[in-house]
């Protein structure tokens, strides 16, 4: 049951991260023809990833959240046992990164919805690209950190 | 998003009483997953495994976002909220990260 929970935080989380990168990228680029494949994947409408991202990233952290305990029990304590503080230390690293794309989520969505398209440009791509930043982190140290478990 | 709720100051509102409860270690309440036990206190006893105060940080975050915003939305006519300096979202990551390494350097220093 748990490996079952796992994959699906593992799938929503790639889905947010395909959405958040595509608008985090986009929101850097200027306006131009897309030519090259860099261009195509960043050449998108910001606002329509919007309500994805903010509903992707709740569902990501909830079911993160919910299997957090098994974690700390089974995972947690087997890297403790080996003696690789470090390692911890990254993962508690990102339950406080994930925290702050969670937290930064309402005002990315006001930025996004509520705020004409011409009006508060830099404060929109700088929070979109914090939460990119957050979920690319907290997916790739989630990532490592459960495959450590079975390395050791 | 309204007269009395404001995304932008529950944005930060919830950092910020993050961060207070996570450097001062006051987490809402703790869990104790090998007993399946939520605490409004530390049991602070081994035999029943770790405690675990994530949940309880956020719900402080959840409740601080609350609050300042519904506080600031009555209090602040929301041509003032609009003129909020953009940079301090850019400051709230920078905060809460300050407060993790608080937390969390044992981990890498010891």
């Amino acid at each position: 049951m748990i490996a079952a929970l796992v994959i699906i935080h593992g799938l929503l989380a790639i889905g947010l991260l395909g959405a958040v990168t595509h608008q985090g990228l986009g929101v850097w680029r200027k306006p131009a023809p897309a030519r090259s494949f860099l261009d195509r994947f960043r050449a998108v409408n910001g606002a329509g990833y919007a309500n994805a991202v903010w509903v992707l990233y709740v569902l990501t952290f909830a079911m993160g959240a919910y299997i957090y305990p098994t974690f700390v029990l089974d995972v947690k304590a087997s890297v403790a046992d080996a003696g690789m503080r470090t390692t911890i230390g990254v993962f508690q690293i990102k339950e406080h990164v994930a925290v702050i794309g969670l937290s930064l989520l309402p005002a990315y969505w006001h930025f996004w919805k509520r705020s004409p398209a011409s009006e508060n440009v830099v404060t929109r791509r700088m929070l979109t690209t914090v939460v990119m930043l957050c979920t690319w982190w907290s997916l790739v140290i989630g990532h490592v950190l459960n495959n450590v478990r079975g390395l050791i | 998003m309204s007269r009395l709720f404001s995304l932008r100051i529950f944005s930060i509102g919830f950092a910020l009483a993050y961060s207070w409860a996570t450097i001062q270690n006051v987490p809402a309440f703790r869990y104790y997953p090998l007993i399946n036990k939520f605490s409004l206190t530390d049991l602070a006893d081994k035999t029943i495994g770790p405690a675990m105060s994530w949940y309880g940080w956020i719900a402080y975050g959840l409740i601080g976002g609350v609050v300042a915003s519904v506080i600031i939305s009555l209090a602040v006519p929301r041509r003032l909220i609009d003129k909020l300096w953009p940079g301090v979202y850019w400051l709230l990551p920078v905060v809460v990260m300050w407060a993790c390494w608080v937390r969390e350097q044992d981990w890498f220093l010891k």
